[in-house]
């Protein structure tokens, strides 16, 4: 496999800030980790991980947006 | 060596081969010879399906095909079980074994010359860095995975190359990643927010109509449009209660406790408490509760006047029913004429018994004075009619008794027995309407004790009970509509608060969706909704993080492979050139292109698509000019320093297979070769190999006894 580093020099042009590296590079090691044991499916399991807990949280956000304006 | 060389093979009951055999491979060359089915697949597939079992035959990889449906366990063989010895790069023994228990299922374990024995499958593959789809492109050279390299479609081509290079774990990576679509999550979170947004704006519509309608409707009752504000609506509930305050003073009623609202807030509990205090003010007035209880009186006396009048026709007609009765006769009259009629039946049954008894004697008689009376003619007493016997005379005696004395009376009787009959029914008539006439004069004189009681006075025979109610009734309607005026004023003050309330309600609703509008038009100044963006900004970060991520592992396995296409890019077209000898295209170049993977051949001034130019033994030349420079590569990722070469000369000529038995000699230096082959000429020229090797015979194969497996030579050649 290949290092995080290698991945992050190839793109860090496009990169907004350091923060953004951190999180692909612990992004890349969960995901590859995930792989290691799951394969394929680790790394659906590992991104819609975090995936499925934004949207939770965007759902709830707008139940509480339409809440809020008592509209719905 | 520096990696793992295979040095023997046992396999017992294994697809073609029955019974146990054992094959030693440590040479750097292997040959394995025989005919088409004899069982020299089923030895180089045992390699595989002991290291990676079941899983290999789940495989789809480019045009094999040989694995759809594969039987694994002979038949006719023992259990089927494979074991590998492999000789590790630190010269010691690494066993694998492999026991078939179902066509999903075995029994697998490994172990290292004095390690412990394991039975994880990853840890060996780790240990060996290799996978089946890697074994199946970069150890184990199937014909058609050749083939594939060069003209199957440009994914599968991809995706060999790949393996041979070891990128095939980056590249499912990659894949993987790019299959879960980062793109999507934010269009899907995109659509939520336009479906709010959408809502948002039906609200604010939904909201400027309410506000329209009922300012409109509020105008239409005087409300001035500067007064539709909260202020506004505050100053209305203000006057509202100074109007209902003034109102108890007038009449001298409590003043309502109700507070007037503090703000546009308080005006709904102001609404809820106000129509209990207006209806206070209503059950309180002394002219609404004397109306109320005139109006009860009025209505009451004339139920009374009304029931009264009914009773006196209910025993009129009674009466009437009475009198105009057919039998005029009194119900005693009509008894004693019951009793007359019943004296005279009795005797009328006394006199049929009579005759019956004298009948009976003269029968009687007449049977015992049959027999003494000689036949003559007998005249009948009655009628004078002769007989001639005595029967007959007794016969005609008997007609004559019954026809003039017993049907005469039965008639009588009948007649008697209907008049008592109509006699009684009478009775009971009358009875009935006697009764009748007797409960509804009782009931009318009920009625008089009501009214009298109603009216509290004494009513005497000779006064009329109507004409009393009517009196009182039209008294009660004159007070009543003397009280009209006055209460007409009352009720339009009541009816102005109740319209007042409504008025309250649309201030309400104006005020409600004013506020509504005012918080969705400042929506972006919302905490919540500015979490919502945060959180759209969130995953829009973490999306992009997804993308940017597969953009840099696509990167980077391009880079990887570029890095190793350049290491042994010589090395393929040397080859190629070594084994083709072509005069026009002698170079033959794999590049990585947007597409895949591109290959071309090369001469000094030119360079064209290989494909299609390439005869099917050229094309067969250029993948194992492929695979073999790169399986001789210190590229290679996987740490097995063999390749098994199954059937590699198919479609090539002579001069080739001697070419590629030179380049096989060549990489026995670097590699372990097992080369498979049913080629005679290809079999010489590798046995011809100035080689350590062994090379083996299949053979004779039959169902139930497999192939003979024979060591034809084992040659070791020394450095000299």
């Amino acid at each position: 496999m290949v290092n995080a580093n290698e991945i992050l020099d190839s793109i860090r042009p496009q990169l907004r800030d350091h923060s953004q590296e951190t999180r692909i590079r612990d992004l890349y090691e969960r995901t590859h980790t995930a792989y290691e044991t799951d394969g394929r499916q680790g790394i659906k399991r590992e991104l819609e991980a975090g995936w499925v807990d934004l949207q939770k949280k965007f759902d709830a956000a707008i139940e509480a947006v339409k809440k809020d304006t008592g509209l719905f | 060596m520096s990696e793992f060389t295979l040095s023997k093979l046992e396999i017992t009951g294994f697809r073609g081969i029955t019974a146990r055999c054992e094959i030693a491979l440590g040479k750097p060359l292997t040959i394995i010879f025989g005919q088409n089915r004899n069982g020299k697949s089923s030895i180089t597939n045992a390699v595989e399906w002991c290291l990676f079992g079941p899983e290999v035959a789940k495989i789809s990889y480019g045009d094999i095909r040989e694995r759809d449906g594969w039987e694994v366990q002979n038949l006719n063989g023992p259990t089927c079980h494979v074991q590998c010895e492999f000789l590790t790069p630190e010269g010691r023994i690494l066993t694998v074994r492999r026991t078939y228990k179902t066509a999903r299922t075995s029994d697998f374990s490994y172990e290292i010359e004095g390690g412990e024995k394991s039975t994880d499958e990853k840890k060996l593959h780790a240990l060996l860095r290799i996978s089946p789809n890697d074994f199946l492109s970069s150890v184990h050279l199937h014909p058609e995975i050749v083939r594939s390299l060069i003209v199957a479609r440009p994914k599968e081509r991809k995706e060999a190359i790949d393996r041979l290079l070891g990128l095939s774990e980056l590249r499912d990576m990659v894949d993987a990643f790019v299959s879960q679509k980062p793109g999507d999550w934010i269009a899907a979170l995109d659509q939520k927010l336009a479906v709010l947004d959408a809502r948002l704006t039906t609200a604010l519509s939904d909201k400027k109509r309410i506000i329209d309608d009922e300012s409109m409707d509020l105008m239409s009752r005087g409300i001035e449009k500067t007064e539709l504000t909260p202020e506004g609506a505050q100053r209305y509930a203000v006057k509202v209660l100074d109007d209902l305050r003034g109102f108890a003073s007038q009449y001298r009623l409590t003043a309502p406790a109700v507070q007037p609202p503090a703000d546009f807030a308080g005006i709904q509990q102001f609404r809820t408490q106000l129509p209990t205090s207006i209806q206070k003010l209503r059950n309180e007035h002394p002219a609404l509760a004397d109306q109320g209880k005139y109006l009860i009186r009025k209505s009451t006396l004339e139920g009374f006047r009304s029931s009264h009048a009914n009773q006196i026709k209910n025993v009129e007609s009674a009466k009437v029913a009475l009198t105009s009765y057919p039998e005029k006769r009194s119900v005693e009259e009509l008894g004693a004429e019951v009793s007359s009629v019943k004296q005279t039946l009795e005797g009328i049954k006394t006199d049929i018994g009579d005759v019956a008894k004298n009948a009976r004697v003269l029968s009687e008689a007449l049977t015992f004075f049959k027999d003494r009376v000689p036949d003559e003619q007998l005249a009948c007493p009655v009628c004078g009619e002769t007989t001639h016997s005595v029967d007959q005379w007794q016969a005609h005696i008997q007609q004559e008794i019954a026809a003039r004395n017993l049907e005469p009376l039965a008639a009588r009787k009948q007649e008697l027995t209907e008049k008592i009959s109509t006699l009684e029914q009478s009775i009971e008539a009358k009875k009935s309407l006697l009764k009748k006439a007797t409960d509804e004069t009782a009931k009318l004189i009920a009625s008089v004790k009501t009214i009298e009681k109603a009216l509290g006075r004494t009513i005497s025979e000779s006064d009329d009970p109507i004409a009393i109610l009517t009196a009182e009734i039209d008294a009660l309607a004159t007070t009543l509509s003397s009280m009209q005026e006055q209460i007409a004023a009352i009720n339009l003050s009541f009816s102005g608060f109740q319209d007042a309330l409504l008025n309250l309600d649309r201030f309400q609703r104006v005020g409600k969706a004013q506020q509504e509008m005012a918080k969705i038009e400042a929506i972006n100044e919302n905490d919540t909704y500015k979490g919502l963006q945060a959180l759209r900004r969130e995953a829009d970060q973490y999306a992009e993080d997804a993308e940017r991520l597969i953009e840099g592992l696509k990167n980077t396995v391009n880079k990887e492979a570029q890095q190793r296409l350049a290491n042994v890019q010589d090395a393929i077209s040397a080859t190629f050139k070594r084994l083709t000898n072509r005069p026009d295209y002698p170079g033959l170049e794999v590049s990585l292109a947007p597409e895949g993977f591109v290959i071309e051949l090369t001469s000094q001034s030119d360079t064209t698509r290989a494909v299609p130019i390439l005869n099917h033994a050229d094309i067969n030349c250029a993948a194992l000019s492929i695979f073999l420079a790169l399986a001789a590569s210190s590229q290679i990722a996987h740490r097995l320093g063999m390749i098994i070469l199954d059937d590699p000369s198919q479609s090539l000529d002579i001069v080739c297979k001697k070419n590629l038995c030179s380049l096989l000699s060549d990489l026995c230096g670097s590699r372990q070769v097992i080369l498979a082959t049913a080629d005679n000429e290809l079999h010489k020229f590798a046995d011809e190999l100035p080689k350590n090797k062994v090379s083996y015979t299949v053979r004779d194969w039959t169902p139930k006894g497999g192939p003979l497996v024979e060591v034809e030579a084992a040659a070791e050649v020394y450095a000299v």
